[in-house]
């Protein structure tokens, strides 16, 4: 198998899918950021937002906080150590396979 | 590759999308302004050309800039369009910035008297480094902010070679006229001059956009 073919056999499918993608890319450039934040830069719905975060949170790739700002829920969310190496290696091997 | 990159500029930009960084920044050349005033019509002894006078009012304001915009993210922003908090710089970057600004400040100070000479293409090519830095900060991302780097270069253009007779009137009455570190106040007073209104009228239009296109979210939460 040649590199390229290599590379895009490599990617990583739960970073791969556009939606989880976008998740991924917003929270690798800050440190934390609320459910409200990723709803309205992706503009997904809350349940097809819901369940990305769900499939990357079990992957251990985002760790979730349920929280409170003032009386409101706040949900919280943060790329773990994994998360942000997963991201790092799918955007080399895109690039490689590219 | 392209989308990407552009998710990842993303949060920055967000930095800016309710205008309060640019009213900030209005603020403070305002809050500059203030300080060079008292400092030009101020004797030898006067509390406002002390260190224990102005260093304070500059950390005061400071800090009422810094809190007030925090204050505001919290009330209308925030419950709007979320929450973000920024990743710290890394320790190499800081490090760089910092030599960066020493060195330029070093310059400044050993070759002040040759650039108030040559104070118009001086303020040229400050005028050009603040429209750069602003439209690689802000009008990136917001295309029509393009006409507000356009005029943060032009009028400082024309204020760096307007004739020096016309900054007279800004050291009329002054005791200390003649002193070294007036003359590079009023060289700089114009250019803060023209640029507060620039700022606090593009950040107060961003500010009006992002109110009416926005609400905030419902009681019962993320």
């Amino acid at each position: 198998m040649n590199t390229q073919m290599q590379a895009i056999a490599e990617l990583d499918r739960l970073v791969h899918e556009p939606g989880r993608l976008m998740i991924v890319a917003l929270l690798s450039a800050v440190d934390q950021a609320d459910f409200l934040y990723l709803q309205h830069e992706t503009a997904m719905n809350k349940g097809t937002l819901s369940s990305h975060i769900s499939k990357l949170e079990d992957a251990g790739y985002v760790e979730v906080l349920k929280t409170y700002r003032g009386r409101i829920p706040q949900t919280l969310l943060s790329l773990t150590k994994l998360g942000r190496q997963s991201f790092k290696e799918y955007r080399r091997n895109l690039k490689k396979a590219l | 590759m392209q989308p990407i990159q552009a998710l990842l500029s993303r949060p920055r930009v967000y930095n800016n999308i309710d205008g309060v960084g640019e009213i900030s920044m209005g603020f403070m050349l305002l809050g500059f302004l203030l300080v060079f005033w008292m400092q030009i019509h101020s004797t030898l002894h006067s509390f406002w050309i002390r260190s224990y006078g102005f260093l304070p009012f500059i950390l005061l304001m400071s800090l009422a800039l810094h809190f007030g915009r925090k204050a505001f993210k919290q009330k209308f922003t925030y419950p709007r369009t979320g929450f973000v908090r920024y990743r710290a710089s890394s320790i190499w970057y800081i490090l760089a910035s910092a030599g960066v600004t020493a060195a330029t400040v070093v310059f400044i100070v050993r070759n002040l008297p040759h650039l108030l000479e040559t104070a118009g293409t001086v303020g040229f090519f400050y005028s050009l480094f603040m429209a750069a830095c602003y439209g690689y900060g802000i009008a990136r991302a917001v295309p029509w902010k393009w006409l507000v780097a356009s005029a943060i270069f032009f009028s400082g253009t024309i204020v760096a070679f307007l004739p020096a007779t016309v900054f007279q009137p800004l050291v009329a009455g002054s005791p200390r006229a003649d002193n070294f570190d007036v003359r590079l106040l009023v060289a700089l007073f114009p250019y803060f001059l023209v640029w507060s209104p620039l700022f606090l009228l593009s950040g107060s239009i961003s500010l009006m956009l992002y109110l009416h296109s926005s609400q905030a979210l419902a009681p019962d939460g993320q």
